[in-house]
Protein backbone atom coordinates (compact mmCIF):
# COMPACT_ATOMS: atom_id res chain seq x y z
CA UNK A 1 0.00 0.00 0.00
CA UNK A 2 1.21 3.69 -0.94
CA UNK A 3 1.37 6.37 1.74
CA UNK A 4 0.67 9.86 0.26
CA UNK A 5 1.67 13.02 2.83
CA UNK A 6 -0.07 15.45 1.23
CA UNK A 7 2.61 18.35 1.71
CA UNK A 8 2.85 18.60 -2.03
CA UNK A 9 -0.97 19.33 -2.74
CA UNK A 10 -2.07 22.96 -2.74
CA UNK A 11 -5.46 24.49 -1.90
CA UNK A 12 -8.35 25.00 -4.58
CA UNK A 13 -7.82 28.48 -4.46
CA UNK A 14 -4.29 27.69 -5.76
CA UNK A 15 -2.00 28.77 -2.46
CA UNK A 16 -0.41 26.11 -0.05
CA UNK A 17 -2.09 25.06 2.97
CA UNK A 18 -0.50 25.86 6.18
CA UNK A 19 -0.62 22.42 7.66
CA UNK A 20 3.27 21.81 7.67
CA UNK A 21 5.05 19.14 5.72
CA UNK A 22 6.50 17.71 9.13
CA UNK A 23 3.36 17.11 10.40
CA UNK A 24 2.14 15.94 7.46
CA UNK A 25 5.43 13.03 6.74
CA UNK A 26 4.44 12.32 10.60
CA UNK A 27 0.62 11.33 9.68
CA UNK A 28 1.76 9.88 6.51
CA UNK A 29 4.68 7.59 8.69
CA UNK A 30 1.23 6.90 11.67
CA UNK A 31 -1.30 5.86 9.06
CA UNK A 32 1.42 3.54 7.42
CA UNK A 33 2.19 2.00 10.77
CA UNK A 34 -1.85 1.69 11.68
CA UNK A 35 -1.85 -0.42 8.26
CA UNK A 36 1.06 -2.54 8.80
CA UNK A 37 -0.29 -3.67 12.09
CA UNK A 38 -3.50 -4.65 10.88
CA UNK A 39 -2.14 -6.63 8.32
CA UNK A 40 -3.68 -4.70 5.67
CA UNK A 41 -6.44 -6.72 6.39
CA UNK A 42 -9.70 -4.85 5.25
CA UNK A 43 -9.07 -1.76 5.35
CA UNK A 44 -9.40 0.00 1.71
CA UNK A 45 -8.38 3.51 2.41
CA UNK A 46 -7.42 6.10 5.01
CA UNK A 47 -7.15 9.51 5.90
CA UNK A 48 -5.65 11.81 8.18
CA UNK A 49 -6.97 15.81 7.17
CA UNK A 50 -7.98 18.97 8.99
CA UNK A 51 -11.24 19.11 9.92
CA UNK A 52 -12.38 21.88 7.84
CA UNK A 53 -11.51 18.65 4.98
CA UNK A 54 -7.79 19.46 3.79
CA UNK A 55 -5.87 16.02 3.51
CA UNK A 56 -2.89 15.82 5.20
CA UNK A 57 -2.07 12.07 4.62
CA UNK A 58 -3.94 9.35 3.00
CA UNK A 59 -2.81 5.57 2.27
CA UNK A 60 -3.70 3.56 -0.20
CA UNK A 61 -6.33 6.04 -2.30
CA UNK A 62 -5.92 8.17 -5.44
CA UNK A 63 -5.52 12.20 -4.45
CA UNK A 64 -8.67 12.75 -5.37
CA UNK A 65 -10.28 9.68 -3.19
CA UNK A 66 -7.89 11.32 -0.28
CA UNK A 67 -9.64 14.81 -1.05
CA UNK A 68 -13.07 13.61 -1.09
CA UNK A 69 -12.66 11.15 1.80
CA UNK A 70 -11.25 13.60 3.40
CA UNK A 71 -13.95 16.51 2.54
CA UNK A 72 -16.64 14.01 3.37
CA UNK A 73 -15.30 12.76 7.00
CA UNK A 74 -15.04 16.94 8.07
CA UNK A 75 -18.21 17.39 7.31
CA UNK A 76 -19.68 13.98 9.10
CA UNK A 77 -17.44 14.77 12.14
CA UNK A 78 -18.97 18.63 12.57
CA UNK A 79 -22.66 16.66 12.18
CA UNK A 80 -21.49 14.18 14.71
CA UNK A 81 -20.79 17.45 17.10
CA UNK A 82 -23.78 18.84 16.65
CA UNK A 83 -25.68 16.31 17.43
CA UNK A 84 -24.20 15.55 20.40
CA UNK A 85 -24.58 19.10 21.30
CA UNK A 86 -27.99 19.77 20.79
CA UNK A 87 -29.10 16.07 21.96
CA UNK A 88 -27.31 17.31 25.61
CA UNK A 89 -25.06 14.15 25.70
CA UNK A 90 -21.68 15.65 25.48
CA UNK A 91 -20.60 18.47 23.62
CA UNK A 92 -18.14 16.55 21.03
CA UNK A 93 -18.07 12.86 19.71
CA UNK A 94 -15.73 10.41 20.42
CA UNK A 95 -16.10 8.10 17.48
CA UNK A 96 -18.07 7.73 14.57
CA UNK A 97 -19.03 4.32 13.07
CA UNK A 98 -20.96 4.33 9.77
CA UNK A 99 -21.81 0.40 8.41
CA UNK A 100 -23.09 -0.75 5.21
CA UNK A 101 -23.71 -4.10 3.98
CA UNK A 102 -20.16 -4.20 2.75
CA UNK A 103 -18.05 -2.17 5.15
CA UNK A 104 -17.96 0.39 7.32
CA UNK A 105 -16.09 4.30 7.84
CA UNK A 106 -15.07 4.60 11.25
CA UNK A 107 -13.90 8.23 12.26
CA UNK A 108 -12.05 9.82 15.30
CA UNK A 109 -11.27 13.38 16.03
CA UNK A 110 -7.68 14.23 16.42
CA UNK A 111 -7.43 17.12 19.00
CA UNK A 112 -4.17 18.38 18.23
CA UNK A 113 -3.71 21.84 20.05
CA UNK A 114 -2.44 23.60 16.94
CA UNK A 115 -3.73 21.93 14.02
CA UNK A 116 -7.26 19.93 14.45
CA UNK A 117 -7.85 16.86 12.52
CA UNK A 118 -9.66 13.76 11.64
CA UNK A 119 -8.85 10.39 11.25
CA UNK A 120 -11.26 8.04 8.46
CA UNK A 121 -10.88 4.57 7.97
CA UNK A 122 -13.00 2.94 5.14
CA UNK A 123 -13.09 -0.96 5.50
CA UNK A 124 -14.82 -3.86 3.83
CA UNK A 125 -16.40 -6.28 6.08
CA UNK A 126 -13.25 -8.36 6.33
CA UNK A 127 -11.92 -5.80 8.83
CA UNK A 128 -11.95 -6.90 12.95
CA UNK A 129 -13.86 -3.97 13.53
CA UNK A 130 -12.33 -4.12 17.53
CA UNK A 131 -8.71 -4.30 16.11
CA UNK A 132 -9.60 -1.60 13.79
CA UNK A 133 -10.54 0.76 16.62
CA UNK A 134 -7.95 -0.14 18.66
CA UNK A 135 -5.12 0.81 16.29
CA UNK A 136 -6.98 3.66 15.19
CA UNK A 137 -6.81 5.29 19.24
CA UNK A 138 -2.77 4.63 19.08
CA UNK A 139 -3.19 6.53 15.12
CA UNK A 140 -4.89 9.39 17.04
CA UNK A 141 -2.87 9.17 20.32
CA UNK A 142 0.22 9.61 18.68
CA UNK A 143 -0.77 12.72 16.33
CA UNK A 144 -2.33 14.28 18.92
CA UNK A 145 1.69 14.76 20.34
CA UNK A 146 2.81 14.96 16.58
CA UNK B 1 -48.31 26.60 10.12
CA UNK B 2 -46.71 26.01 6.78
CA UNK B 3 -43.69 25.10 6.61
CA UNK B 4 -40.98 26.22 3.99
CA UNK B 5 -37.41 25.10 3.52
CA UNK B 6 -34.85 27.84 2.22
CA UNK B 7 -30.88 27.39 0.89
CA UNK B 8 -28.46 30.03 1.35
CA UNK B 9 -25.81 28.99 -1.02
CA UNK B 10 -22.89 30.81 -2.37
CA UNK B 11 -19.54 31.54 -2.51
CA UNK B 12 -16.92 31.06 0.37
CA UNK B 13 -16.95 34.11 2.88
CA UNK B 14 -20.10 35.88 1.44
CA UNK B 15 -22.37 35.79 4.27
CA UNK B 16 -24.31 32.45 4.71
CA UNK B 17 -24.06 31.99 8.16
CA UNK B 18 -24.31 35.59 9.42
CA UNK B 19 -27.42 35.58 7.06
CA UNK B 20 -29.09 33.18 8.56
CA UNK B 21 -27.52 34.22 12.28
CA UNK B 22 -29.14 37.82 11.74
CA UNK B 23 -32.78 36.59 11.46
CA UNK B 24 -32.97 33.25 12.98
CA UNK B 25 -35.37 33.20 16.14
CA UNK B 26 -33.75 30.14 17.67
CA UNK B 27 -29.89 29.76 18.20
CA UNK B 28 -28.40 28.81 15.17
CA UNK B 29 -27.05 25.20 14.66
CA UNK B 30 -23.41 25.56 12.99
CA UNK B 31 -20.98 23.21 12.09
CA UNK B 32 -18.00 26.11 12.29
CA UNK B 33 -14.73 24.64 12.57
CA UNK B 34 -11.13 26.12 12.41
CA UNK B 35 -10.47 27.20 8.66
CA UNK B 36 -6.76 26.22 7.38
CA UNK B 37 -7.18 27.90 4.28
CA UNK B 38 -5.25 31.26 4.82
CA UNK B 39 -6.08 32.47 1.29
CA UNK B 40 -9.71 33.28 2.69
CA UNK B 41 -8.71 35.21 5.76
CA UNK B 42 -11.34 34.11 7.80
CA UNK B 43 -11.05 32.16 11.48
CA UNK B 44 -14.03 29.50 10.61
CA UNK B 45 -15.94 27.98 8.17
CA UNK B 46 -18.98 25.85 7.65
CA UNK B 47 -18.20 22.52 6.74
CA UNK B 48 -21.69 20.82 7.00
CA UNK B 49 -24.77 23.09 7.47
CA UNK B 50 -26.23 26.15 9.43
CA UNK B 51 -29.58 25.60 10.50
CA UNK B 52 -32.17 28.54 12.04
CA UNK B 53 -36.05 29.38 11.76
CA UNK B 54 -37.80 32.52 11.30
CA UNK B 55 -41.67 32.44 11.68
CA UNK B 56 -43.67 35.28 9.11
CA UNK B 57 -46.63 35.95 10.59
CA UNK B 58 -48.69 33.40 12.94
CA UNK B 59 -48.89 31.20 10.04
CA UNK B 60 -45.46 30.62 8.09
CA UNK B 61 -42.72 29.66 9.36
CA UNK B 62 -39.19 29.72 7.35
CA UNK B 63 -36.69 26.65 7.98
CA UNK B 64 -33.16 28.18 6.86
CA UNK B 65 -30.21 26.11 5.55
CA UNK B 66 -26.92 26.86 4.94
CA UNK B 67 -24.03 24.93 2.86
CA UNK B 68 -20.17 25.25 2.76
CA UNK B 69 -19.73 27.29 0.53
CA UNK B 70 -16.59 25.21 -0.61
CA UNK B 71 -16.33 23.02 -3.96
CA UNK B 72 -14.87 20.03 -2.13
CA UNK B 73 -18.40 20.43 0.31
CA UNK B 74 -20.75 19.49 -2.90
CA UNK B 75 -21.78 16.47 -1.98
CA UNK B 76 -23.27 18.70 0.87
CA UNK B 77 -25.31 21.04 -1.07
CA UNK B 78 -26.93 18.13 -2.86
CA UNK B 79 -27.79 16.77 0.25
CA UNK B 80 -29.47 20.06 1.66
CA UNK B 81 -30.85 21.52 -1.84
CA UNK B 82 -33.69 18.36 -1.62
CA UNK B 83 -36.91 19.69 -0.78
CA UNK B 84 -35.88 23.48 -1.10
CA UNK B 85 -38.60 25.57 -2.15
CA UNK B 86 -36.30 28.71 -2.42
CA UNK B 87 -32.17 29.52 -2.99
CA UNK B 88 -30.31 32.48 -2.24
CA UNK B 89 -27.32 32.25 -4.17
CA UNK B 90 -24.68 34.88 -2.21
CA UNK B 91 -21.78 36.20 -3.61
CA UNK B 92 -18.69 37.82 -2.42
CA UNK B 93 -18.02 41.05 -4.62
CA UNK B 94 -14.66 41.78 -3.41
CA UNK B 95 -13.67 38.45 -5.00
CA UNK B 96 -11.33 38.33 -7.19
CA UNK B 97 -13.71 36.67 -9.70
CA UNK B 98 -17.39 37.01 -8.13
CA UNK B 99 -19.08 36.62 -11.44
CA UNK B 100 -17.31 33.41 -12.27
CA UNK B 101 -18.09 32.33 -8.46
CA UNK B 102 -21.50 32.81 -9.59
CA UNK B 103 -21.61 30.65 -12.51
CA UNK B 104 -20.56 27.54 -10.09
CA UNK B 105 -23.47 28.08 -7.83
CA UNK B 106 -25.50 28.65 -11.24
CA UNK B 107 -24.42 25.76 -13.18
CA UNK B 108 -24.92 23.66 -9.80
CA UNK B 109 -27.94 24.07 -8.90
CA UNK B 110 -29.55 24.79 -12.34
CA UNK B 111 -31.67 21.84 -11.57
CA UNK B 112 -32.73 23.56 -8.23
CA UNK B 113 -33.03 26.96 -9.33
CA UNK B 114 -35.38 25.35 -12.58
CA UNK B 115 -37.74 24.49 -9.86
CA UNK B 116 -37.97 26.92 -7.41
CA UNK B 117 -37.43 30.82 -6.18
CA UNK B 118 -33.98 32.10 -6.52
CA UNK B 119 -32.33 35.44 -5.73
CA UNK B 120 -29.03 36.93 -6.46
CA UNK B 121 -27.57 38.46 -3.40
CA UNK B 122 -23.96 40.23 -3.49
CA UNK B 123 -22.82 40.74 -0.65
CA UNK B 124 -19.88 43.42 0.43
CA UNK B 125 -19.95 45.44 -2.51
CA UNK B 126 -18.47 48.74 -3.24
CA UNK B 127 -20.60 50.21 -5.98
CA UNK B 128 -17.43 51.65 -7.48
CA UNK B 129 -15.55 48.70 -8.03
CA UNK B 130 -16.23 46.61 -10.69
CA UNK B 131 -18.33 44.26 -11.90
CA UNK B 132 -21.35 46.30 -11.72
CA UNK B 133 -24.90 44.75 -10.02
CA UNK B 134 -26.19 44.87 -14.07
CA UNK B 135 -23.08 42.48 -15.19
CA UNK B 136 -24.77 39.36 -13.28
CA UNK B 137 -27.87 40.26 -14.17
CA UNK B 138 -26.94 40.18 -17.37
CA UNK B 139 -25.20 36.77 -16.76
CA UNK B 140 -28.34 35.30 -15.35
CA UNK B 141 -30.34 36.30 -18.38
CA UNK B 142 -27.71 34.43 -21.16
CA UNK B 143 -28.32 31.12 -18.76
CA UNK B 144 -32.03 32.20 -19.36
CA UNK B 145 -32.64 32.78 -15.44
CA UNK B 146 -35.32 35.49 -14.44
CA UNK B 147 -34.72 35.87 -10.87
CA UNK B 148 -34.07 39.30 -8.79
CA UNK B 149 -30.43 40.16 -8.12
CA UNK B 150 -29.50 42.93 -5.31
CA UNK B 151 -27.22 44.07 -3.17
CA UNK B 152 -27.37 43.80 0.22
CA UNK B 153 -25.81 43.78 3.72
CA UNK B 154 -26.56 40.35 5.16
CA UNK B 155 -25.31 41.36 8.96
CA UNK B 156 -28.98 43.26 8.66
CA UNK B 157 -31.56 41.71 9.62
CA UNK B 158 -34.55 43.86 7.82
CA UNK B 159 -32.48 43.21 4.93
CA UNK B 160 -32.08 39.24 5.24
CA UNK B 161 -35.79 39.48 5.63
CA UNK B 162 -36.37 41.58 2.01
CA UNK B 163 -34.26 38.71 0.56
CA UNK B 164 -36.73 36.09 2.15
CA UNK B 165 -39.61 38.70 1.26
CA UNK B 166 -38.23 38.67 -2.39
CA UNK B 167 -38.43 34.63 -2.65
CA UNK B 168 -42.02 34.67 -0.67
CA UNK B 169 -43.35 36.42 -3.63
CA UNK B 170 -42.06 34.18 -6.20
CA UNK B 171 -43.08 31.00 -4.63
CA UNK B 172 -46.81 32.71 -3.97
CA UNK B 173 -46.74 33.13 -7.42
CA UNK B 174 -45.92 29.69 -8.58
CA UNK B 175 -48.68 28.21 -5.87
Amino acid sequence: MTVNPAEKKTSSSGKRRPVNKELCAKAGYILGLFVEKLGGIGVKSAVIATTDGFDVASVAMSEEEGAKLSALSSSISAIGDMAIKEIGIGVSHQSITIESESGYIFIMDIRHPNCPMVLSIAASKDAVLGKLIYYARQVVAKMIEA
Amino acid sequence: MIEHKILFTGSVGAGKTTAIQAVSEIPVICTDVLNSDLTLGKEATTVALDYGEVSLGKTERLRLYGTPGQERFSFMWDVLAQGALGLVILVDHTQTNPLQDLSIYLNHFKDTIRKTACVVVLSKMDASRPPALEAFTEMMQENHMVYPVVEADVRDRAQVLWILDLLLVQMEARL
